[in-house]
């Protein structure tokens, strides 16, 4: 699944331990959140979507289907 | 100070009573020196825990004493490959030490326990319906 916690966490200028100290995970967690190998549960995917002022839709995608698949 | 405050601490404690239990057993059968060197590798092991659980990396955190929601599921699948990996390791033994004609009851008993254990856990964490004769009778009243 997409999301955009890396680009939100970038324009922020925070490093991977600030936010995960912020969320209360652990670094690596982080990493793997933002390298979509983590999908997180629900109430942290609230506290990460609240923590940017964003909604959980808008910071979590469905991954977009390649165009070239569709007929 | 109780295991859920620090449970890394307490972790370490129990991995070297259980091998003390173990290197006392050895050293009854086996004669003092075994034991007292199983007795060793039993409190190095439960040393090592303890010091590799405060590394911060996964593996620290996930023997430490705050693992994230993530880092409690590597936990979940280390010990869920641990729960595959062991009863087909007695299954072997089993079979090796029928076929050479060896003592091989406590290979049978553990691998038939690990069976139970499993079916046990499938019915303590599936979800269990209401029954189909209350689900009719609920839904009777509610319609009266």
């Amino acid at each position: 699944m997409r999301n955009e916690v890396r680009e939100r966490r970038v324009d922020r200028r925070l490093s991977q331990a600030e936010l995960a100290a912020a969320l209360g995970v652990s670094r690596q967690t982080v990493i793997s959140i933002e390298g979509g190998r983590y999908l997180p549960s629900l109430p942290l995917a609230f506290k990460i979507a609240r923590y940017f002022d964003v909604t959980v839709d808008k910071m979590f995608d469905p991954e977009e289907h390649d165009e070239e698949e569709t007929p | 100070m109780t295991p859920r405050s620090h449970p890394r601490l307490w972790s370490a404690l129990a991995t070297a009573l259980l091998g003390s239990t173990v290197a006392v057993a050895v050293g009854l059968g086996r004669g003092l020196k075994v034991g007292l060197l199983t007795e060793v590798v039993a409190v190095g092991w439960a040393l090592a825990l303890y010091l590799k659980g405060g590394d911060e990396s996964d593996v620290g955190d996930a023997l430490g004493d705050h693992p994230d929601e993530r880092q409690r599921l590597v936990k979940l699948r280390a010990r869920a490959l641990t729960g595959i990996v062991t009863p087909l390791s007695l299954l072997a033994a089993w079979v090796v030490a029928a076929a050479t004609k060896s003592t091989y009851w406590p290979f049978e008993v553990l691998t038939l326990l690990s069976a139970v254990v499993y079916f046990g856990g499938l019915a303590l964490y599936a979800e269990h319906e209401a029954p189909a004769r209350a689900n009719k009778r609920q839904r009777g009243r509610l319609s009266s």
